[in-house]
């Protein structure tokens, strides 16, 4: 790899010769547009994402990590700046274009009716054909290989209406995955799921994406779940995105600030200490 | 580290569909595409349910004279050709098309509600097809002797009003939906929407002329008889362009079964294909509204019967299934409402609701969503 800096400044000369980069934002504002009146959730917000790196994207609830999701996924319009996607630009993408890049994984509860795990699995093919054609040959290996690798092949043959909250969210790793992402975005994808789910969902995350083929943002009110093991922290609040990694002092006072979290080391582990005096 | 090694064995496996999928890497998909004994039956069982539709009435023909009459050019007395061709064929076909109809927009309906219970009578949907038709019947109340023997031109009127009806209905109930999450409340306001246009009905048929409001009423209870052949004609483009729509939507459809988010996030044109599948619904219910009359249950009951049967949930199986058993269920009550031997006819809709609603009923018990 090129680049061996983790600064934060944007380049975007720089960064469209760097082929790691594959999620790029350059002064985004972020918010709704309604009627006359727009609200501004976060502005000034700027990040380069590289291969194989994990985003965390915490912050208190209203503090616009949805909005700023679904403004980075193409749901809805960016108020101000650029996304670059893999060096295009995410607004000038067309929609299909746009879903061959990135996919989510949501906190829905994902059980569509006489559907099969592996049948859903295949769902993420559709973006790579036209209307018509569901899949081929080539579309059966790569959905078998998102199986295998989410850990799921003993689930192949049910339905997933049946299946427990902690599998059914494994069966959407595997669905974004078969999507053959660039950038993977999961919001909120742990809610449902017990501590040992939890757990789980997020040592898949982390091993699949340090496989180098894509990164990953997600969204969690988990702090001690996800913090420690991402390359970046993003803390939203006081409608700024703070970016760094957790040895930033910067972000250590945001995060204290905002959410009221402190990082505790010991035992030559991180954790997050959680404090509810204001 | 693999986590399947982790996993713990959960419940029943299949277990040899598990172990074919690890051993190799393109089996996956293509096993359940085809389960050509089940299709066989269904083609089967519709086939033997025309000849018994045909062969049934107030006069019995034989089943060896009924297939001599529709294979052989001469084949056959002249009583039982007339018979056949212009009473029993055309009553035939017009169950067939709207069991079809009817049953697919009750699957795309509850694919586009993501609602189990999701159907065109439930979401008042018929009965916006029904205000088309007051509206165009009612409203050209000297034109029309007897409903159901539309001339040419008013069939033409009374489809597109009736499909009109529909679609704005349709689209009252998607909007309502969008706003509240709980699947029970978007069935209530779907009955009360139904109730008020039921009411608007009521109060045109009370302002038109008392042969107009007789032929009316007695539309509204639903027949597949008296239909004539310029009519089956137009009920067959229309519910023939619906169902082609429909099937055209599969892989959308199947998007669209994961939710909102994923199917955008799936690169999907999310208003485009909801606005189809409304012009594929509405033209479904509204043609054979138009023609038959509101019949309830079908659309609520068969596709759970085509998901118990061809144990598949992927649009483009289901679609065919939904259309072939609902043709065949439809048939069914058509013959079972005339019974054998007995000239007085039943209505349809007293059948079709002992058939379906058992159906909503075990839907409703097994359905943890709809009970919480």
């Amino acid at each position: 790899m090129g680049v061996m800096s983790t600064t934060v400044s944007t380049r975007t000369n720089q960064a469209a010769i760097d082929s790691a980069v594959l999620l790029e934002a350059d002064d985004v504002s972020v918010g709704y547009r309604l009627r006359r009146t727009t609200t501004v959730a976060l502005s000034g917000v700027s990040f380069v994402l590289r291969r194989g790196e994990v985003a965390a994207l915490v912050g208190s609830n209203g503090a616009g990590k949805s909005t700023l999701l679904r403004s980075i996924t193409g749901m809805q319009p960016i108020l101000a700046g650029t996304v670059r996607i893999g060096g295009h630009l995410l607004d000038a993408m067309p929609r299909r274009d746009r879903a061959q890049r990135i996919a989510v994984v949501l906190s829905d509860r994902l059980e569509p009716p006489g559907l099969r795990v592996e049948e859903v699995v295949a769902l993420g093919r559709h973006p790579h054909h036209g209307w018509r054609i569901e899949h081929n040959e080539h579309d059966d290996e790569i959905i078998t290989t998102a199986i295998a690798s989410s850990g799921i092949d003993h689930l192949v043959g049910r339905r997933c209406a049946e299946l427990s909250d902690g599998e059914r969210q494994r069966v959407a790793i595997a669905r974004a995955l078969a999507q053959e992402p660039e950038v993977l975005v999961l919001d909120e994808p742990t809610a449902f799921l017990d501590p040992k789910g939890k757990a789980r969902m997020m040592s898949l995350v982390r091993r699949l994406t340090a496989g180098g083929t894509f990164a990953a943002i997600i969204a969690s009110h988990d702090l001690d779940l996800v913090l420690p093991h991402a390359n970046q922290v993003w803390v939203a609040g006081q409608h700024v995105l703070t970016v760094g990694s957790l040895e930033d002092a910067v972000v250590r006072r945001t995060l204290a600030g905002e959410m009221g979290a402190a990082v505790v080391e010991g035992n030559g582990e991180r954790h997050i200490a959680i404090s509810g005096d204001d | 580290m693999s986590s399947s090694a982790r996993v713990e064995a959960t419940g029943t496996r299949r277990a040899a569909e598990a172990v074919s999928a690890r051993g190799s890497s393109t089996v996956l998909i293509r096993q359940r595409s085809l389960v050509w004994w089940a299709w066989a039956a269904m083609a089967a069982v519709l086939a033997l349910l025309v000849v018994a539709s045909i062969a049934f009435g107030s006069v019995w023909i034989s089943p060896s004279r009924v297939l001599s009459v529709l294979f052989s050019s001469k084949g056959g007395d002249a009583t039982a050709r007339t018979i056949v061709w212009s009473v029993r064929l055309p009553r035939t076909a017009t169950a067939i098309l709207a069991g079809a109809a009817l049953s697919v927009s009750g699957l795309l309906l509850q694919t586009l509600f993501r609602n189990p219970l999701a159907d065109s009578s439930i979401l008042g949907v018929s009965a916006g097809a029904s205000l088309g038709v007051a509206f165009v019947v009612l409203g050209s109340s000297s034109s029309i002797a007897v409903i159901g023997r539309f001339s040419g031109a008013s069939a033409i009127h009374v489809t597109l009003a009736s499909a009109v009806g529909s679609s704005i209905v349709l689209l009252f109930v998607l909007a309502i939906a969008q706003r509240v999450e709980s699947p029970v409340t978007v069935l209530v306001a779907g009955l009360m929407v139904a109730t008020i246009v039921g009411a608007i009905v009521s109060v045109l048929v009370y302002f038109s002329s008392l042969d107009a409001a007789r032929s009316f009423v007695t539309w509204s209870l639903g027949s597949f008889r008296g239909t004539s052949w310029s009519e089956v004609t137009m009920l067959t483009i229309a519910t023939g362009i619906g169902l082609f729509v429909a099937l055209l939507l599969s892989k959308q459809l199947d998007g669209l079964l994961l939710g909102d988010r994923y199917a955008v996030s799936l690169g999907m044109n999310l208003k485009l294909v909801r606005a189809l599948v409304i012009v594929s619904a509405a033209l479904c219910t509204g043609a054979t509204t138009a023609f038959c009359g509101p019949i309830g249950f079908l659309g609520i009951a068969v596709p759970h019967l085509a998901r118990a049967v061809v144990r598949h949930g992927r649009h483009r199986v289901l679609i065919v299934a939904t259309a072939l058993l609902g043709a065949s269920l439809a048939l069914f009550c058509e013959i079972v409402a005339q019974w054998p031997g007995d000239d007085r006819v039943l209505p349809i809709n007293a059948i079709t609701a002992l058939l379906g609603a058992p159906v909503v009923l075990v839907v409703l018990l097994r359905n943890r969503r709809m009970s919480q």
